[in-house]
């Protein structure tokens, strides 16, 4: 271990990079309204966590033509978690928004809480990349959706026991079967942008989604920007406890 | 019609999470993580139209952000205004800007530092108590006595760096805050790289000498 001391370049670094300086919400809102935010594509980095949040665990699409494709291409496109459209667009998606309870967790005492809300034991993972640690927990229903966060990335665990919805992709989505936690999972790149025209997948877009089902709990990571490989992802859904 | 429930990626254009930390960004140089599509290099006014001026926004608000905190130290409202307000500028005078992102991260960041002197040096402000008084840091998977001891040295180098020129706190920030080489940090100051090393070797050997005292 090192004395107090022992202050190097490597010990600078490691300081300034675990310094916590963030814009707050109420600098992202003054940007929002700033002359050259006018396109719908930019939405303040608050606004997309707080959004995702509510949309992983209750966005509802109403999705007619999906339910107009014929059974055996449904059978030819569904992966257990992951549903790939026929399109990549969704042109009149509706959003709804679930009632969520919003814990801290500060301890694994708020751990035991937040299992007994949801009704199965949740499990944190022991191993994560750099910095990143928990910034918010969502409870809704019998599912928890923690967020995980540092200055760069942000990684967002979804646990849920009543688990029936699927990740919606496009059709042109590159969807993966991996083995993860012990079992069969799926995994997909990508992302729905927003458009005038609805939504439209692309590829290109950064993030990434790792979903698998064990024990009766459905689990989904997700790196928001993208910026976690397949291999980190798996890094950590593979040592959870 | 009806309804099925889904899950959707959110909209995913992040440019801002690309440099995405220090050791890659002195590893490669800080620059060189900025997505092909990103890079403007020899266009005119490549910041003159909304998309772009939003990206670049994305992409850089953060350094800045982290850079006027840095100089300025303190509160963090004070430290917002002024990286809204280089930004504001910056759009402002978006027409007269010819050069790659590399160029506009040194643009915004002259405007910054432009910002904090004219906003506080020319009213004298009185000095804020403590530097980055109120960053604390983030916690880490090492030992709790381990924990202890980095924190102790954050304090040491908060109430050190008060006591640093403005040159010397700015070559700090430069070099550890934003995770630039000596080499980037001298070409933007505009002064010999060695003298970059000279003021940090100092500034070290200083924390190394007031923990020491304080060890006694």
């Amino acid at each position: 271990m090192k004395g107090q001391s022992d202050v190097d370049d490597t010990a600078l670094e490691t300081l300034f990079r675990r310094a916590r300086t963030h814009p707050g919400k109420r600098f992202y809102e003054r940007m929002a309204q700033a002359p050259w935010a006018v396109e719908p594509s930019y939405i303040s980095a608050q606004k997309r966590r707080r959004s995702f949040a509510l949309a992983v665990v209750g966005i509802a699409g109403v999705l007619l033509f999906v339910l107009a494709v014929p059974l055996k291409s449904l059978a030819q496109q569904a992966f257990d978690y992951i549903f790939r459209g026929e399109s990549d667009t969704v042109s009149s998606p509706v959003f709804v928004e679930p009632t969520a309870i919003s814990p801290v967790l500060q301890d694994l005492a708020d751990l035991q809480r937040v299992s007994q809300m949801v009704g199965f034991q949740v499990r944190l993972p022991i191993y994560l990349p750099e910095s990143l640690q928990i910034t918010d927990v969502n409870v809704h229903a019998r599912s928890v959706l923690i967020t995980y966060s540092n200055e760069d990335a942000t990684l967002i665990f979804l646990q849920q026991s009543d688990a029936t919805a699927s990740l919606y992709v496009g059709a042109t989505a590159e969807v993966e079967v991996v083995f993860v936690d012990g079992v069969t999972g799926e995994f997909v790149r990508g992302g729905w942008a927003q458009t005038e025209r609805g939504l439209i997948w692309d590829n290109n877009l950064n993030g990434s989604h790792l979903l698998w089902e064990k024990d009766g709990v459905r689990y989904s990571l997700t790196a928001e920007s993208g910026e976690l490989s397949l291999e980190t992802l798996l890094m950590i859904a593979n040592r959870l406890p | 019609m009806a309804a099925e429930t889904i899950t959707v990626l959110r909209e995913g254009v992040t440019f801002g999470r690309l440099l995405r930390s220090y050791e890659e960004m002195d590893a490669k140089g800080c620059m060189t993580l900025l997505p092909s599509k990103f890079r403007r290099s020899g266009k005119s006014k490549p910041y003159s139209n909304p998309a772009a001026f939003s990206r670049l926004f994305d992409e850089t608000h953060r350094i800045v952000f982290r850079y006027v905190y840095g100089l300025l130290g303190g509160p963090c409202q004070d430290v917002e205004d002024i990286t809204a307000d280089t930004f504001l500028k910056a759009w402002s005078a978006r027409e007269r800007f010819e050069g790659d992102v590399e160029s506009a991260v040194s643009w915004l960041m002259t405007i910054a530092r432009n910002q904090v002197i004219d906003r506080y040096r020319v009213q004298q402000r009185q000095g804020i108590e403590i530097w980055l008084g109120d960053v604390q840091l983030a916690g880490s998977d090492t030992s709790p006595e381990q924990q202890v001891i980095e924190k102790e040295q954050w304090e040491r180098l908060r109430v050190i760096a008060q006591k640093l020129t403005e040159q010397q706190r700015e070559i700090l920030v430069l070099r550890y805050m934003l995770g630039w080489k000596n080499k980037q940090v001298a070409d933007y100051l505009g002064i010999p790289e060695n003298t970059v090393s000279v003021i940090l070797r100092r500034t070290i050997q200083r924390l190394q000498t007031e923990a020491q005292r304080q060890e006694k």
